[in-house]
C-alpha cells in the first residue's frame, strides 16, 4: 500500500513538472495581461490577445478578465503582479500617486514610439505630471440624446443649444400622472453621474481647475445646482427622486426610461445607440452636443473625457515583453477593441475610419471629440475622498437639506485639507 | 492532593508530540491567517501604507486622523443604529414566527420551511431582489402601501428611510434565530401553562409570565450574537451602494447623504478604494476594541440572566 501511495505521489510530481515546463517550452516570454472588461467585451479583448499572439513568436500573452480592484491591488502587493493591466484614467492617477505604475513615456522615448498618433485630450487624460503613464486605447465622452417625438409634440423642431432653452423644453414636456408621479422626465437628472458632471460643465462649472485646485463654489456649479433645484421644486423633490430612483434600477435594461420613451433628454455615452438597438427600442432619438449657456455658448459640447489605458505595473517582471504588447495593444489592438466594444477611439487615425464611423451614433460623438472640450480629472492623492464629499453635498442639495450655496460652502471647508 | 508532574515521561512526551503534530495544520493556519494578520494590521495602523509599497512609520497620525474625520463618527452611528434597532426587531420577528410554528397545526412543516427559506438564499441575490421591491414606482412594497392609500417613501434614495429599509430587509432573514427560539419554546414545561390556565391566566399573561422568563437566557444569547454581528454589517449595503452608484461620480459610496455608510464599509473603502491601508487598519483596531468591550459587558449580562434562570 505504501509503495502504491509513493508511486502515485512521484507520478503526480512528475506530471506537474512536465506541465510547468510546457508553459515555457515554446521559447516565448510569457506575460499576463489583466483587463477590466467582462462578458462580451472580454471576448473582444481575448480576440485582440489571440491576434497579438499569432502575430509574432517572441511573446505569449495570457489574458485575465477581472473587475475586482481588490484582487489587482493584492496581486500587485504580492509576487503575482500582472505584467500589463488596463485601467481607467481615474485609477491610473491613483495607482501612479501610490507608485504602482511605470511611466510608459520612458519606454516610448527609448523605443522612438510616436505618441502623436493619439488625440491631445487622450494624451492629457493618460498623463500624470506631464508624462504619459499608459497608452490610451479607448475614450469616453458624454453628449446629449433627445427624444424627437416628445420634443416635436411640445412644438419644438430643434434640440436646445443653451441650458435656458433646455429648461424651457424640459418643463414643456414633463408629464405627471393622476397621482402626481412623474410619467415623463424633461430635465436630464438621470443618470446620476451625468447630472453631477455634464450638467455642471454645461454651465461652465468645474469641481476643480486645471491646476487641480478644488473649486466647489465656482459660479457655474451654483448656477447649475440652482436650476436643478428649481426644476425639482416645480414637480416636488420626492416625485423627481422617485422617478430617478426607478430609472436607476432599470438603467440599461429593456425598461430603461429613455428606451421606453419616458425621458426627454439623456446625457449619456456612445454605447447607448447600440444598447437601444439590442433591446429593440423604437424611440425616435437624435444626438446633439451638450448645450452651453446663453451668455457662454462656447461651453457647448463640454463633457468629461475619460480613457482606458494600457499600463505596466512597476512590479511586473518582463518589462521588454510587456512594453512590446502595450505598444501593440495601444495601436493595432485598440482598433480591434474599439470596433468590438463600441467605445470611442483615442487614436486620431480612427476618427476617419469608415468602419468606426459606420457604428450608430459614432459620427456625432467623434464630432464632439474633435471639439477637444473634454474635462480631465484632477491629479490629487485624495481624489476618491473629494468625489465622496461632492456626492454627499449634492445629496444634501437634492434632498433640500441645504441650499446650493450652503452645501458648496460646507464642501469647500471640508475639502480644504485634502491633498 | 496529587502534585502535577515536574517532567514528562517518555510516553507522555511522545503523546504530546503526536498531539502537537495532529494539531499542527490548525496551529499553522491560525498563526498564518489570524495571528499574523492581526499583528501586521496593528503595525500598519501606525504607518502610511497602500498595500503594495513599503509602509512608512507615521506614529499615531492615523488614529488622530480618525478623530477629525466626520465620516468615522457617522459610520459608527449608522452601525450602532443597526445594532440597536435591527437586533430587537429581528428578535421579535423570530420569536413571533417561532411561536407560530411551534404549535401543532396542519401544514406546520411547510410553514417552518417557508419561514426558514430566506435564511439560505444567497445575500447578493436576496439584496438585488430587495432593491427591486423597494423601487418607489414599481416596487411591491410601495404598491401594497398604495392599495391602502399610503404614498410609500423613496426607500433607497431618501436618507430618512434608507436605514429602515435595511431593518426591513434584515427581518426577512431571521430563520436561524427562529429555529433557536423554537427549540427553546419546546423546552418550556407544558405543566406551567396548564397551571396558569387553571389559575385563569390569559394567552398574553402566559406569554409574558411563563414563556419569556423561561426562554430569556436564549433570547439574551441571541441578542448578544446579533448585536456583535451588527458591527460586521457590510454585504447588503455594499451591494446596494454599488448597484446605485454605477461610477465613482455616480452616487455616494455610503448611500444618500452617507446614511448607510456602515463602519465596515468605510474600512473597506479606505483600504481598497482610497488605498489607505494604514487608516483602515487603525479603524479596524478601534472596531476590535469596541466589540471586545461590548462582548465583555454583554457576556456579563448574559451570565446574570442565566444565573437568574438557573441555567449553567
Amino acid at each position: 500500500m505504501k509503495k502504491l501511495v509513493a508511486l502515485f505521489l512521484a507520478l503526480s510530481m512528475l506530471l506537474s513538472l512536465t506541465a510547468m515546463a510546457g508553459a515555457e517550452s515554446d521559447g516565448r516570454v510569457h506575460i499576463t495581461f489583466w483587463y477590466a472588461h467582462t462578458g462580451d467585451e472580454a471576448l473582444v479583448f481575448e480576440n485582440a490577445i489571440a491576434t497579438y499572439n499569432a502575430s509574432q513568436d517572441k511573446v505569449f500573452v495570457e489574458g485575465v478578465s477581472t473587475t475586482d480592484t481588490q484582487k489587482l491591488i493584492v496581486a500587485m502587493g504580492s509576487d503575482e503582479a500582472p505584467d500589463v493591466i488596463s485601467a481607467s484614467n481615474q485609477q491610473m492617477i491613483q495607482y501612479m500617486a501610490n507608485g504602482l505604475l511605470d511611466v510608459a513615456q520612458d519606454y516610448s522615448d527609448k523605443d522612438g514610439f510616436d505618441l502623436s498618433v493619439y488625440s491631445e485630450k487622450s494624451i492629457e487624460a493618460s498623463s500624470v505630471g506631464g508624462r504619459l503613464v499608459g497608452l490610451p486605447i479607448e475614450a469616453y465622452s458624454i453628449q446629449m440624446f433627445y427624444n424627437k417625438d416628445l420634443l416635436e409634440a411640445a412644438g419644438y423642431s430643434e434640440p436646445p443649444t443653451t441650458v435656458e432653452q433646455m429648461y424651457e423644453m424640459a418643463v414643456a414636456v414633463t408629464k405627471l400622472d393622476e397621482n402626481g408621479n412623474i410619467d415623463v422626465l424633461g430635465y436630464p437628472l438621470f443618470p446620476y453621474a451625468s447630472a453631477r458632471q455634464e450638467l455642471i460643465y454645461a454651465f461652465g462649472g468645474r469641481w476643480w481647475d486645471e491646476d487641480s485646485n478644488l473649486t466647489p463654489q465656482n459660479e457655474g456649479v451654483l448656477a447649475s445646482l440652482n436650476m436643478n433645484v428649481k426644476y425639482r421644486q416645480l414637480y416636488g423633490m420626492e416625485a423627481v427622486d422617485a422617478f430617478v430612483s426607478t430609472a436607476n434600477t432599470n438603467r440599461y435594461t429593456e425598461q430603461d426610461m429613455f428606451f421606453a420613451g419616458k425621458q426627454l433628454f439623456r446625457l449619456d455615452g456612445s454605447w447607448l445607440p447600440t444598447m437601444m438597438a439590442n433591446y429593440g427600442s423604437t424611440v425616435n432619438y437624435g444626438i446633439t452636443f451638450i448645450p452651453g449657456t446663453e451668455e457662454h455658448p462656447e461651453y457647448r459640447g463640454s463633457s468629461r473625457y475619460e480613457t482606458t489605458c494600457i499600463c505596466m505595473p512597476s512590479m511586473g517582471r518582463n518589462k521588454e515583453a510587456a512594453w512590446d504588447f502595450t505598444k501593440w495593444m495601444g495601436t493595432e489592438g485598440a482598433r480591434i477593441e474599439n470596433l468590438g466594444t463600441g467605445n470611442l477611439p483615442a487614436l486620431k487615425a480612427l476618427y476617419e475610419d469608415p468602419e468606426i464611423l459606420a457604428m450608430p451614433g459614432y459620427a456625432e460623438f467623434i464630432e464632439a471629440l474633435k471639439l477637444e472640450k473634454g474635462v480631465q480629472y484632477p491629479v490629487m492623492d485624495d481624489f476618491g475622498e473629494y468625489v465622496s464629499m461632492i456626492n454627499n453635498a449634492l445629496d444634501e442639495v437634492y434632498a433640500g437639506v441645504k441650499t446650493p450655496e450652503q452645501a458648496m460652502a460646507d464642501l469647500a471647508e471640508q475639502s480644504a485639507g485634502l491633498n | 492532593m496529587r502534585q502535577p508532574p515536574t517532567s514528562m515521561s517518555a510516553l507522555e512526551k511522545r503523546s504530546f508530540r503526536n498531539g502537537l503534530l495532529f494539531a499542527m495544520p490548525w496551529i499553522i493556519g491560525f498563526l498564518a491567517f489570524s495571528v499574523y494578520p492581526l499583528c501586521a494590521s496593528f503595525y500598519y495602523s501606525f504607518t502610511k501604507f497602500n498595500a503594495v509599497t513599503t509602509p512608512e512609520w507615521i506614529g499615531l497620525s492615523n488614529y488622530e486622523g480618525l478623530l477629525k474625520d466626520p465620516l468615522v463618527l457617522k459610520s459608527l452611528g449608522n452601525t450602532l443604529f443597526m445594532a440597536l434597532v435591527s437586533m430587537p426587531v429581528n428578535l421579535c420577528v423570530a420569536l413571533m414566527l417561532a411561536s407560530i410554528v411551534v404549535r401543532n397545526f396542519r401544514g406546520r412543516a411547510v410553514a417552518r420551511t417557508f419561514f426558514f427559506l430566506p435564511s439560505i438564499i444567497p445575500m447578493v441575490a436576496a439584496t438585488m431582489v430587495w432593491i427591486w421591491m423597494f423601487d418607489p414606482t414599481y416596487g411591491y412594497i410601495n404598491n401594497v402601501l398604495r392599495m391602502i392609500g399610503i404614498r410609500g417613501p423613496n426607500w433607497l434614495i431618501d436618507a430618512r428611510y434608507t436605514k429602515w429599509a435595511l431593518v426591513l430587509m434584515g427581518s426577512w432573514t431571521t430563520g436561524t434565530t427562529m429555529l433557536v427560539c423554537m427549540a427553546a419554546l419546546q423546552d418550556v414545561p407544558v405543566s406551567y401553562y396548564e397551571s396558569a390556565q387553571i389559575d385563569g391566566a390569559n394567552a398574553v399573561q402566559r406569554f409574558f409570565h411563563i414563556t419569556v422568563p423561561c426562554i430569556a437566557h436564549v433570547l439574551v444569547y441571541q441578542a448578544i450574537l446579533s448585536f456583535i454581528n451588527s458591527f460586521q454589517y457590510f454585504q447588503q449595503v455594499y451591494i446596494i451602494v454599488t448597484a446605485n452608484s454605477g461610477t465613482k461620480m455616480g452616487a455616494s459610496l455610503g448611500g444618500p447623504q452617507n446614511s448607510i455608510m456602515m463602519y465596515p464599509l468605510y474600512i473597506f473603502h479606505n483600504a481598497f478604494t482610497y488605498l489607505k491601508m494604514g487608516k483602515a487598519s487603525a479603524m479596524a483596531w478601534i472596531l476590535f476594541v469596541i466589540v471586545a468591550l461590548l462582548t465583555v459587558v454583554l457576556t456579563t449580562v448574559s451570565r446574570k440572566v442565566n444565573e437568574n434562570a438557573g441555567v449553567e
